[in-house]
């Protein structure tokens, strides 16, 4: 038990980062003060049951069972925050969502074609990179790879529709 | 390529990778059948990418804070192992210079370099010199 209020301690440096990029309406410590009691709570359900359910033989370190349980405890936890507040202030969203040109119909085929064959380890890269806006670092980071290699194979994506188009003779340059 | 990105969905699941899928994952110890039934989730699910993100950046963080207390401290010195001993054998060896004048101390004749004496060297030498006085 100990181990993961250690690691709780450094989890809150990473929920102050998060807390700077998502939670503004909120001041950072009764955040970290929510966070806390919500995590408490979770970890406590069943008698500690989700600590109890690491099971060594499988291979897993327990440092990174750990880091799994904090951060899946977080994320619940800001994603709860987030439709609470969605709710609260659902009257004043307004749409910002711009509309992109219109490509031709036959790049959209392909585009459509290429991503139901992309890999589901490819489609993941791709989010990571261009829906989650992550860097090519952080990708690396999570992946256990360097920087350079994330790169290398989101490249080798790019490559891939580059040739798809050039053999329907289209230019690559349309969907830029 | 963010057009690309933009056809892949994200879907709203109610069950996800348990804590332990996803350590074992990020340990890399699933076969490949099972590393991509989970990448076929993350590809369409923000909450467990999101998860898998935070996991990462807590891990980076501990290793960051963790105190460097095993340096292989030999293992840089290796390469300069072979010049110490060079240097060593070269400069370390006593030489006997047979060549130095003998210096006297209170009458008594002694070689040079006498500061490196032993006590038992001092101790014989004081008995002849009470001795002969």
């Amino acid at each position: 038990m100990q181990k993961v209020w250690e690691l709780y301690a450094i989890a809150i440096t990473i929920i102050e980062k998060i807390c700077r990029n998502k939670c503004s309406h909120l001041t950072i410590t009764d955040v970290i003060e929510e966070c806390q009691d919500y995590i408490k709570k979770r970890l406590e359900k069943d008698s500690f049951q989700a600590l109890k359910n690491y099971d060594p033989t499988k291979g897993a370190k327990e440092s990174t069972y750990l880091y799994t349980l904090i951060s899946s405890r977080l994320i619940d936890f800001f994603n709860s925050a987030k439709k609470e507040r969605e709710i609260s202030s659902e009257s004043s969203i307004t749409n910002k969502s711009y509309e992109e040109s219109e490509l031709p119909a036959d790049v959209e085929e392909i585009l459509e074609q290429f991503t139901s064959q992309l890999s589901f380890e490819e489609q993941t890269l791709l989010q990571y990179r261009y829906n989650d806006e992550l860097s090519y670092r952080e990708i690396g980071a999570i992946f256990g790879m360097t920087h350079k290699q994330a790169s290398s194979k989101i490249e080798k994506i790019q490559l891939k529709l580059r040739k798809k188009m050039k053999k329907a003779g289209l230019s690559f340059e349309v969907i830029i | 390529m963010k057009r690309v990105a933009k056809r892949l969905k994200n879907q709203e699941f109610t069950e996800h990778i348990d804590d332990m899928q996803l350590a074992l994952f990020m340990d890399k110890k699933l076969d490949k059948q099972q590393r991509d039934s989970v990448f076929e989730h993350l590809s369409h699910c923000k909450r467990c990418r999101d998860v898998l993100k935070v996991a990462s950046e807590i891990a980076q963080e501990k290793q960051r804070l963790e105190p460097v207390n095993n340096i292989d401290y030999m293992g840089y010195l290796k390469p300069f192992i072979p010049f110490v001993a060079g240097v060593v054998l070269f400069f370390g060896v006593p030489m006997v210079d047979d060549s130095s004048p003998n210096v006297s101390f209170k009458g008594v004749e002694c070689e040079e370099g006498i500061i490196d004496r032993s006590l038992d060297y001092w101790e014989r030498k004081f008995n002849e010199w009470f001795s002969n006085n």
